[in-house]
Formats: structure tokens, sequence, C-alpha cells
């Protein structure tokens, strides 16, 4: 054993000399470490949840953008959904990690006054819609799915499943002093304007337009299809599409083209199975804009005087209020 | 206590100080995101940020606690930084006030 080993022999028995200040700074630096280690860990979770509004805000900004959404949905049920509109004010949108939430009321012209028809509760995870929760407050439900068997306006090449002479007889029964909404099938394609002139003294809402597929309620791909129109009356509120329009119908066509895109939005946001955009957009531009069928709505008398007109095949009563046509 | 030893301690804990009320305000941001609730000491945030920023900012000036001090400021300009992202694209995908 040379020298040097020898000093390290006795170096190892000896120990290291212990200084009570090393072990201080030791213990102060481990006990430093670890808790930059805990705040450092704690620190990066706390950065997940922000980081996530951040990207969520920027999806929605600069993706497919919150507002489009919206757009698609109130545009959607303004042609799906006869004799609806909807009021800007009581739109509700919040937006939570990587999804946003729309809650709006939808209103229908009942006589003279709007009334709440519907809630609509949609959840977008980003851009798939994936809660729809619908509440109504209505006492005639329009159908779900307006198929071939059980839609209220009819093609008049289509029959319908219910008995219009019993609706018939039934708002003859009802009192003098209500309003009615009326959903009208004629007995031939017609010009919207000249179904307004034949029905003067009520207010024409809604025109449901013959795309081509309304025969049998199927599109060129056997994909069952659904009634899709425009509102008529003109409509002043802010929100609405058709403010300050000098053709609903050209308006009308401009919405279904800027729905096209979304169509699987469009569709999982209306009750329809299908919508067909492009095949009927595509007939809507080579063959006009024809109607089969109208929703009315005016004094329980006058809904009862339509049943003399030429062009009125079949009659289903939708909702009845009191007295408030105020003309 | 030597004076020099005094002061490194004074701009060590001040530093951690800066890191503890940056990480409170990212805490109670969080719990406002996650459950909407407003914390009551979540009522002031800007507080807390300028308590992180003037921490932050002594911090910085003591090599032993730059990194605590650097720390506090990156976190309190990144909850600055997220603040204002909010407020404007809060108005791009929001039309309603």
């Amino acid at each position: 054993m040379d020298r040097y080993e020898e000093l390290i022999q006795k170096a190892k028995q000896d120990g290291m000399p212990k200084s009570p200040d090393g072990t201080k700074k030791l213990k102060r630096a481990i006990n430093s470490s670890k808790w930059k280690l805990i705040l450092s860990t704690l620190t990066i979770l706390l950065l997940i949840v922000p980081t996530c509004y951040i990207l969520t805000y920027m999806y929605y900004a600069f993706g497919t953008k919150s507002t489009t959404l919206m757009d698609v949905a109130s545009k959607t049920l303004y042609i799906t959904e006869p004799n609806s509109t909807l009021e800007e004010l009581e739109f509700d949108m919040e937006f939570s990690l990587f999804s946003m939430s729309l809650s709006f009321e939808q209103y229908k012209q009942i006589g003279d006054e709007f009334y709440p028809a519907k809630n609509y509760d949609l959840q977008f995870m980003l851009n798939d819609l994936v809660k729809n929760e619908v509440t109504s407050h209505l006492e005639k439900i329009y159908p779900k799915y307006p198929t071939q068997t059980n839609q209220w306006l009819a093609h008049p090449n289509n029959r319908v499943e219910f008995n219009s002479d019993d609706e018939w007889r039934v708002l003859t029964g009802l009192p003098e002093e209500t309003v009615v909404e009326a959903y009208i099938s004629l007995s031939d394609l017609h010009q919207v304007d000249e179904v307004i002139n034949e029905m003067k003294n009520v207010d024409v809402t809604w025109a449901a337009i013959y795309t081509g597929t309304e025969e049998k309620m199927v599109s060129d791909d056997g994909d069952l299809v659904s009634p899709i129109g425009y509102p008529v009356q003109s409509d002043q509120t802010y929100w609405s599409p058709f403010r300050d329009s000098t053709s609903h119908e050209e308006t009308f066509l401009q919405m279904l083209k800027e729905i096209e895109p979304y169509e699987d939005i469009a569709v999982e946001v209306s009750y329809h199975k299908n919508l067909e955009l492009a095949e009927r957009i595509d007939y809507i531009e080579k063959n006009g804009f024809k109607t089969y069928g109208v929703v009315v709505t005016g004094p329980k008398a006058e809904i009862e005087k339509l049943k003399n007109l030429e062009m009125v095949r079949y009659l289903k009563i939708g909702e009845v209020k009191l007295w408030n046509w105020a003309r | 206590m030597e004076l020099g030893t005094l002061k490194h301690k004074v701009f060590i804990w001040t530093g951690w100080l800066s890191v503890c009320t940056a990480l409170i305000s990212f805490a109670v941001l969080n719990i406002f995101l996650l459950w909407g609730y407003n914390v009551p000491i979540g009522n002031n945030i800007s507080f807390w940020v300028l308590l992180t920023l003037i921490f932050g900012g002594v911090a910085v000036f003591n090599k032993k606690s730059r990194s605590l001090g650097l720390w506090g400021l990156g976190l309190s300009i990144y909850l600055g930084f997220f603040m204002a992202v909010m407020f404007i694209l809060g108005w791009t995908i929001s039309p309603f006030p």
C-alpha cells in the first residue's frame, strides 16, 4: 500500500469532518429545491386552464367563428320552422373549455302578437353540436320529422295524414273572439304574392317553397327531406336576416347558400333529417320561387273564409289565442 | 446576522413572495374559469398582479433571487396577456354587450 492509498484509507476511517454550517446549507439547499419543484409543478398545473381558454377563444375568433355558428343556427330555424322568429336580446352565448353554449328564445306570430314558442339550448364542442335541448311552450307541436305521411303542409300531388274536414269543423267551433294560426296547403303551385293578394284579411307569415323534392319528400339521392321556406311578413327586428330585405325570396336563397357549407350543423340544429341544400338551391335557381303551402294567422272568422278560396286545399290548425287583433 | 446575509435573505424572500402571489392569482383565476365562483380574494385580481410585479421587480436585482423574481414576473406577464386576449377576443367572438 503506497502513501496515497494509506491516506485515503485513513480519511475513510475518520470520516469527513462535519461542520455545522455546511449541514445547514445543505438542508437549506434541499429545502429550496423541494419547494421550487412543488411550485413549478403547481405553476404548470395552474397554467393549463387559462391556456386552454386562450386556445378556445382563438378557435372561435379565427377558426369556426362563434358568430358563424350562431348565424347558421338562427338562419336554419328561420327556414325550417314555419312561422318563427328570433329576438336578438334573447340570445345568450357562453364559452367554456373548448366549447360554446348558445341559448335563445323562438317566437311565433299568432294573431297580431308574438308569443314565445320554444327555448333552444345548444352546446357546441368546438364546431360539433353535442347538445340540442328544446323546450316547447306550444300546445300544437309541428311534426318533428315532417315526412310524406305526417306533414302539415303538403304538395298538390301529396296527401296528408290528418283529416282536413275535421280541422275546418274544429275551426268553426272556436269562439269568434279568438285568433288562429293555420297551416294551409294549396291546390297548385303559386307565386307567394298571388297567395298574399288572395288572403287579404289575414297575415301570411311563412311560405313553403317548392324545391323539386316535395312531391315525394325525397331527394335525388333517396334521402327524406322536409319543407323549407321563408317568413313572408316584413321583419324589422335588428337581428333578423330579413330586416330591410327588398326581396324575401332572394334573401331566402342567399341564406340557403350561406348555410350550405355548414349543412351538417344545420341538420343537427333543425328537426329535419336531411336538408339537401345543393340540390334545392340548384332547383330554385333554375325554376324560381313557387309555394305549395303557407302559414297564416288572423281572426278565426277570417281564417274560416279562406275555405272558399279555390287555391286552398287542406287546413291544419296550429295555435289558438284570445283576441289580440288590433286592426 | 451580517447585513449582507440579511440583504440576501430579504431578496430571496421577496422572490418567493412574488411567485406565491402570482400563483394565488392563477389559482383564483382557475377557480373562476372552472366553476364560475368569484373567490373573495379574487375580487381585486389587479392588486395581486401589482404585488407580484413589485416583488418580482425587487427580486430580479439580486443575483441569487433573480430566477425567483423572473418566475413571478413571467407569471404576471402571462396573466396580463391572458386578460388582454380575453378582452380583445371576447369582443370579437361575442356580438352581444
